[in-house]
């Protein structure tokens, strides 16, 4: 090249630096929703610490501050640490040091959700999030909870320690550690509190029993009548299989009318329904326990499977803490909660299943200033409304919005349509349950174990336990308010105080069962109590009770238990709810069609009435039942269409059996076409639009496409909703009222699967649809959903002490010891 | 062969910078190396090529000791695009910050060149 075409020095200079300022700020700056490039790329200090991060020393020595004592961490070849330390606080600290180092963004993630913090990460698409959660003021209430803890009592200083623990991590963090979530979101960890177990405990209650009961009802009346309401949401469910054994060892049918619809032609305050959950997300869960006389070897055996929604890292996290003498407890712990949630020690195994009562009302206030109250009225004396101002800011601090909060004496005070209510809910009153959790866990007798769970005060849970005597006893415990006039789901008139809770259920009221004639205890969200028994008011529009009539009629069944039998329960995929409805379907397409003219229907009817009833996986036929089962329910209740055309309200298929019940009942009429319809016909019409259905989205019956494993998955998202750290097509051998549940979302499933055998050598196996490590490149990622897709649950290992471990199934271990 | 050497000495100089410093120490290594060495043949080349071998061994090493497949793999997905790829970028981003670094050193160590010749009028 000649000199004439070369750049002068300066020229050469300028565009040089200019490139390379470019370039750097350019790989310092956030480019649309990507992270710095250069931070991120960095490949000691960026993402690819996230690879070596996967692969944890095999030996290291850890200086934890605040330790009183050496601590020995062995983690076994399932990734579950199993601590043994010399004092409780210790193992607790060790504790919260694991869990912070296997899933730190997991609780930082819940923490945020909490307090509704999510919009200084991810921007304004988690306002609405946000703005729920600040509503309610979730954060608030815990931290006025931890504040009013006894410094000096066992779990204040459970929770001080489990924060030490993670704030060790946290400290100790190298660039190179920092999980992927923060780099993707170039962001940091917050520091962990004590209170922030709290805020978790929060998040449960919310998730477990914020209850849209009351308004679901006013909607309903608004729109069908009150009498068709209190059907359609009924306080007694008509099937009674309950969990305290009635002693009727079947269940019973209290099948009646469903009310006409009558428009009420008032308008309804009630607002939309809670934002986020789809509505068949809802799902429960199962527990039972099997006395020693209905078993193999004559051990009492326990399986517990609580039903949430399925992400990953998984809600729940699987450690083993021993301190010799005083604590030896095995399980599932949600992470941010110091010990275990749901597990067994040496001598009580326990697992829950939500209750669904009804543990909040609505209070219609009287109000000094329609805009901006200030003040209630209350038995003609004002109280003060508080106000508290929230403002949500993005990712830069700029603000998103900002909203004014009321709270009144009851609760939160918000205007919905022309009217101020208040919200009354246990989860917003002072609570025992970390306590519960605390004083369960060193149980040895079943008796000791229920004593403590009487502390267990929200969110209200089915609490079932075994013990190695052969006890087994079932109770639904927490604080279960007393109604005057002993109703519930209405609103009540906020301006006096005769609407208010006159108290809350005493122990010895609640739903319970101990070593019963049966020989088995079960639950699985039905109706705890039979109202033929008890009507005191405990809840409405009960879950429906299909799992609970599967369980209790296998668990019948069978006099000599296993645990493996018991593990294969879990993943029963018969259903009830369709041995219940087929027959319908089937009678119904006989009346229709009686000689066969009909060929859809007949070829739908052959279909459905050649089907086992089971959602295995190869199953061709469940998905016909499933979309004739959605066409039945969108026919049958049409008169619940809002002018806007959209349901205001979804009744359960409980209600829909009922409504089979009676043949005559006008709700048969589908309003939306000229000809009057019949139960038979409506019947008919959905089993043959099923079949229409299927085959259009499907493919022709019997090519493959109906099977239940190509047409219906779970679908486990990652806690960001990164696909590509989720797992979207996760086959499961259930349905939708099925023992291992599945739903169209896909979303919500079993999420903990566990069976303990209480012999003289306690036996227990576990799995959850996730892994150990929220590391997407760690073999402890998602190790675990192949085998939880299978039904499959693995022996977990019980060391008494960390010598008795084979060393053949260790992993790592972790000496820690007193640091600065 | 002494070619060879300071390219090793380079390369180890970009790598020690990284761990130390991070990222934003390639370019100051090249910078260095653009005024240290501005008598060498083709200097930017040579600060690239060291720069782009010294991520490759600190990547070798993250996957030797790390699951650094896994990953790519899961941040393929991420990224929507081949992991390879990846990888890719993140070497040429050492060669480029190495490169420009270079350039610019090279060009400040003669800062009587950049000023602009004297006018005739003061002379």
């Amino acid at each position: 090249m000649s000199n004439r075409h070369r750049l002068p020095p300066s020229g050469r200079f300028l565009i040089a630096t200019l490139t390379l300022a470019l370039l750097v700020i350019g790989l310092h700056s956030k480019i649309g929703r990507l992270p710095p490039l250069g931070p991120l790329l960095d490949p000691v200090h960026g993402v690819w610490g996230v690879a070596r991060a996967a692969v944890p020393p095999k030996e290291a020595t850890i200086e934890i501050p605040g330790l009183e004592g050496p601590v020995d961490v062995l983690v076994d070849s399932r990734g579950v640490p199993h601590v043994f330390a010399t004092t409780e606080t210790d193992a607790y600290r060790a504790q919260g040091y694991l869990v912070a180092r296997d899933r730190l963004f997991q609780l930082d993630l819940q923490t945020r959700a909490t307090t509704g913090r999510l919009t200084e990460w991810v921007g304004a698409v988690a306002l609405p999030a946000d703005r729920t959660m600040r509503a309610l003021g979730l954060a608030e209430h815990a931290d006025r909870d931890f504040a009013s803890l006894d410094s000096l009592s066992p779990e204040a200083r459970a929770l001080r320690a489990y924060a030490d623990g993670v704030n060790a991590w946290i400290d100790g963090l190298r660039p190179g550690d920092l999980p992927l979530e923060y780099r993707l979101l170039d962001v940091r960890p917050d520091r962990w509190r004590p209170e922030h177990t709290f805020y978790l405990l929060q998040r449960m209650n919310w998730t477990l029993s914020f209850g849209q009961h009351t308004l679901n009802r006013q909607r309903v009346a608004a729109q069908v009548g009150a009498a068709a309401a209190d059907v359609l949401l009924s306080a007694r469910s008509p099937i009674q299989e309950p969990i305290q054994p009635n002693g009727q060892n079947r269940p019973r049918f209290d099948f009646g009318p469903v009310p006409p619809p009558e428009p009420s032609g008032q308008p309804t305050t009630a607002p939309t329904a809670r934002a986020g959950v789809p509505l068949d997300a809802v799902l429960g869960s199962n527990n039972w326990a099997v006395a020693p006389g209905r078993t193999a070897r004559g051990y009492a055996i326990l399986a517990g499977d609580p039903h949430l929604e399925l992400t990953l890292p998984s809600i729940w996290y699987e450690i083993h803490l021993v301190v010799p003498g005083r604590l030896n407890v095995y399980g599932a712990t949600i992470p941010g909660a110091p010990g275990v949630v749901i597990g067994f020690n040496r001598d009580v195994a326990w697992s829950f299943t939500n209750t669904e009562a009804d543990v909040m009302d609505y209070y219609r206030e009287a109000v000094d200033d329609s805009v901006h109250p200030t003040a209630t009225r209350l038995d003609d004396a004002w109280h003060p409304v508080t106000t508290r101002v929230e403002e949500y800011r993005d990712p830069r601090e700029r603000m998103l919005a900002v909203d004014t909060f009321f709270t009144a004496r009851r609760g939160p005070l918000h205007r919905i349509a022309d009217a101020w209510l208040s919200m009354r809910w246990t989860a917003l009153e002072p609570s025992r349950t970390m306590r519960a959790l605390h004083d369960g866990a060193r149980a040895q007798t079943i008796d000791q174990w229920l004593t403590a769970m009487e502390q267990f005060d929200v969110p209200p849970q089915n609490l079932l336990g075994a013990d190695r005597a052969g006890s087994i006893a079932i109770r639904s415990t927490g604080k279960f308010p007393l109604r005057p006039g002993n109703v519930g789901g209405r609103i009540m008139d906020g301006s006096t105080s005769r609407s208010d809770w006159t108290g809350f259920w005493p122990v010895e009221h609640m739903p319970a069962g101990r070593d019963p004639a049966q020989g088995y205890l079960a639950s699985a969200n039905q109706q705890p109590l039979d109202p033929a028994v008890d009507s005191t008011y405990l809840g409405v529009d009960w879950r429906e009770p299909w799992r609970a009539l599967r369980i209790n009629r296998l668990l019948r069944e069978g006099t000599a238990w296993t645990p493996e039998a018991m593990a294969r329960l879990q993943t029963d995929p018969g259903s009830a709810r369709a041995d219940f409805f087929v027959p319908f379907f089937l009678a119904a397409a006989d009346r229709l069609n009686p000689d066969g003219g009909d060929r859809e229907l007949g070829n739908a009817a052959r279909m459905l009435s050649d089907w086992d009833r089971r959602y295995s996986r190869d199953s061709e036929r469940a998905i016909l039942f499933e979309l004739a089962m959605d066409e039945l329910a969108s026919r049958a209740w049409d008169e619940l269409d809002g002018k806007d055309g959209r349901r205001v309200y979804h009744p359960s298929s409980t209600a829909l059996a009922e409504l089979l019940a009676d043949s005559a009942s006008v709700w048969w009429d589908d309003r939306r076409t000229p000809a009057p319809e019949t139960r038979d016909s409506i019947l008919g019409q959905s089993l043959r639009a099923a079949f229409s259905i299927a085959t259009e989205r499907y493919g022709e019956p019997d090519a493959g496409g109906w099977r239940w494993d190509r047409v219906r998955t779970m679908r486990i998202h990652h806690v960001l909703r990164i696909p590509a750290l989720s797992a979207l097509a996760v086959p499961n051998a259930g349905g939708t009222a099925t023992l291992s549940p599945m739903t169209a979302s896909g979303t919500h499933g079993a999420s903990w699967r566990m069976v303990v055998e209480m012999g003289p050598e306690v036996r227990a196996w576990t799995t959850y649809p996730g892994g150990q490590s929220a590391n997407p490149a760690s073999t402890f990622y998602d190790d675990r959903i192949p085998q939880w897709s299978a039904g499959e649950l693995e022996a977990v290992l019980l060391p008494l002490a960390p010598d008795s471990l084979n060393p053949d199934s260790v992993v790592a271990r972790l000496a820690m010891t007193r640091g600065r | 062969m002494r070619i060879l050497l300071r390219m090793v000495l380079l390369s180890a100089a970009f790598a020690l910078a990284t761990v130390v410093l991070g990222w934003i120490a390639v370019p100051i290594i090249g910078l260095l190396w653009g005024l240290i060495a501005r008598a060498t043949r083709r200097p930017a080349l040579t600060a690239a090529v060291a720069a782009l071998a010294a991520w490759a061994v600190l990547l070798a090493w993250t996957a030797v000791t790390g699951r650094l497949w896994a990953l790519l793999t899961r941040l393929a997905g991420v990224f929507e695009l081949p992991g390879v790829g990846i990888l890719l970028v993140t070497l040429a981003l050492a060669g480029a910050l190495a490169g420009l670094g270079a350039v610019v050193g090279s060009s400040l160590s003669s800062p009587v060149r950049l000023l602009p010749p004297p006018s005739a009028s003061r002379l």
